[in-house]
């Protein structure tokens, strides 16, 4: 900082910061970096955040304070010698308008029909981010006292953080606007072949029903059968993913054997595949555990579907259990394809794909690693390309895992 | 597998009980290594096609017989894999589970037991890391398990 700030300043900023860290969207930030400034007696009586559109090159109103930014008339275009604003907006120095420019100003944000009887002073003050303009704020002030070199710093200091949390927010926003149209273009693929498949057979068993012999007709229902079943898994997953979102994920807990139910699994996930060779290993004192049997059951049924996708030759998948003090360990290992590292960390990110060519649509792992979250454990993988990939999940031993182990301890010392 | 492995240890010796193998005997504890690696050579072998050859360490017995020695096989593998290393992983442990209780029933004496370390082909090539002791003219791995 240029020059120190008396306490006043000093409270103003540290709770200007505070704002910044409390403030849940740009807008909520906005509105009150305006109460703030405007409760500072030294600083100003309107707030007028112009953000600037490269693409169009004009400065469109972000927000206002103390007067309606509907009333703002529309876009400011920037345009060399056009305006004082667009002016002032090149030049990228702070500037203050005042009396007949301060006028222009006024008509140029509000058109003929300005809401202020006298023309306050304008100090316009430019937002940057490492050189390049994204915008401006204006400062305006009715009464006759200009605004000094303290107010100039102050507010300067303030607009840099304001440009820096309206620079993320931007770049959030065209972050998350870019992933939800490349969700969108996933989704209608992933949905669109199961369908024209549906469709394409359904079509051919109705023209030319007389053609098909019962054999061919009942394998058409089964491919039919098939990408409807494929369908209905993306849509779940897509549901899963809402729920887990809006926090109404349900977790129903109860005693469950997990090794039971990991040979349930691994039989089921068999029949889908004759290349594939799958082994469980579990102690034979594996301990009871409390959690909700279908949830987990599905947190299975991923990763032996993962194990196998990633497996395309075939191979050895093996289940297994381990015991610690306060927590057991599952994991399935592979010996397929494998992820490579920098996919590593991303692989429980939401719609991520290491594999746009393979069906899914990125929600297997993140849903099945909320899952494990919500019984209380943790879920990581590890991998080395074209070795295979390991995936584990913890679960923690409860005090019914305890008092059932004591049940089997007595029982074993009793027999 | 322990089970196997005492009875082959048994066939060898003559009714040889879990006491001779205690007392430290020398030819019994060569014999109950040498069973269970056999034992574990021909599970790793059905379980994966990948497993090729399974070796014996050379563990020195010379300096007296110990049955906390650990044993360390030397398997070699067309590639090495996650699938591998997990059966192999689980099989350390319950090994250990299950012969700490031979061994040394009221505690635990053993931190490890079975040590099973993967070779693949190209490791062999280079003579890298376990690979070397596999026709080593000095002190060769034995040869316990081939497909």
């Amino acid at each position: 900082m240029e020059q120190c700030h008396t306490e006043t300043e000093q409270c103003l900023m540290v709770q200007y910061c505070r704002t910044l860290a409390t403030a849940f969207d740009l807008g909520d930030f906005l509105s009150k970096t305006a109460d703030l400034v405007l409760a500072h007696a030294s600083s100003a009586d309107d707030v007028i955040v112009l953000l600037y559109d490269d693409l169009r090159q004009r400065l469109t109103p972000l927000s206002a304070s103390n007067c309606d930014e509907r009333q703002i008339v529309g876009e400011i275009p920037v345009e060399p010698g056009s305006s004082p604003i667009s002016r002032v907006f090149d030049a990228g120095d702070v500037y203050l308008f005042t009396d007949k420019e301060a006028d222009q100003v006024a008509r140029e944000l509000f058109g003929p029909a300005a809401p202020w009887s006298a023309p306050p002073m304008f100090l316009s003050v430019p937002m940057a981010i490492q050189g390049t303009r994204i915008g401006c704020v204006l400062f305006s002030r009715r009464h006759p006292e200009m605004f000094s070199p303290r107010d100039t710093v102050l507010l300067r200091e303030m607009v840099d953080i304001l440009s820096l949390y309206v620079y993320k927010a931007r770049t959030l926003e065209m972050g998350q606007k870019k992933r939800f149209s490349e969700l969108v273009s996933t989704l209608s693929h992933e949905l669109r072949t199961p369908l024209t498949y549906i469709k394409g057979y359904t079509t051919t068993m109705l023209s030319e029903s007389d053609m098909w012999s019962a054999e061919a007709c009942r394998e058409f229902l089964e491919i039919i059968d098939s990408e409807a079943d494929m369908m209905k898994k993306l849509l779940d997953d897509l549901m899963e993913s809402s729920l887990i979102e809006s926090g109404f994920l349900r977790i129903r807990k109860g005693p469950v054997l997990l090794p039971r139910l990991a040979h349930k699994a691994v039989e089921d996930a068999g029949l889908n595949s004759t290349k594939h060779r799958f082994v469980v290993v579990f102690p034979h004192d594996f301990p009871v555990i409390e959690a909700d049997p279908n949830r987990i059951r599905q947190v299975l049924d991923n990763l032996l579907d993962n194990a196998v996708k990633y497996s395309p030759q075939g191979g050895l998948v093996v289940t297994q259990g381990s015991v610690e003090e306060k927590v057991v360990t599952i994991s399935v290992s592979d010996e397929g394809i494998g992820v490579a590292p920098e996919h590593l960390n991303r692989l429980f990110e939401k719609f991520y794909r290491v594999k746009s060519d393979l069906a899914g649509i990125g929600l297997g792992l993140p849903v099945a690693s909320e899952i494990i979250e919500k019984h209380g454990g943790r879920m990581w993988a590890r991998s080395t390309p074209g070795k295979g990939s390991t995936f584990c999940f913890t679960l923690p031993i409860t005090e019914l895992s305890r008092r059932a182990r004591g049940v089997e301890l007595d029982k074993a010392t009793q027999g | 597998m322990l089970a196997a492995a005492r009875e082959y240890c048994r066939q060898k010796m003559g009714n040889v009980a879990t006491s001779e193998l205690l007392t430290e005997d020398c030819a019994a504890l060569a014999y109950f290594r040498y069973g269970l690696a056999t034992e574990i050579a021909s599970y790793l072998g059905e379980t994966s096609e990948l497993v090729k050859e399974l070796f014996l360490y050379p563990d020195e017995l010379d300096d007296g017989p110990s049955v906390t020695l650990p044993l360390t096989l030397i398997v070699r593998v067309a590639r090495q894999t996650a699938a591998l290393e997990s059966i192999c992983d689980s099989l350390q442990r319950d090994l250990l589970k299950e012969y700490q209780k031979i061994v040394c029933p009221a505690g635990d004496c053993l931190s490890v037991f079975a040590n099973i370390a993967l070779v693949d082909d190209d490791e062999f090539a280079k003579r890298t890391g376990l690979a070397v002791t596999i026709g080593s003219l000095y002190s060769p791995a034995l040869l316990v398990w081939h497909r």
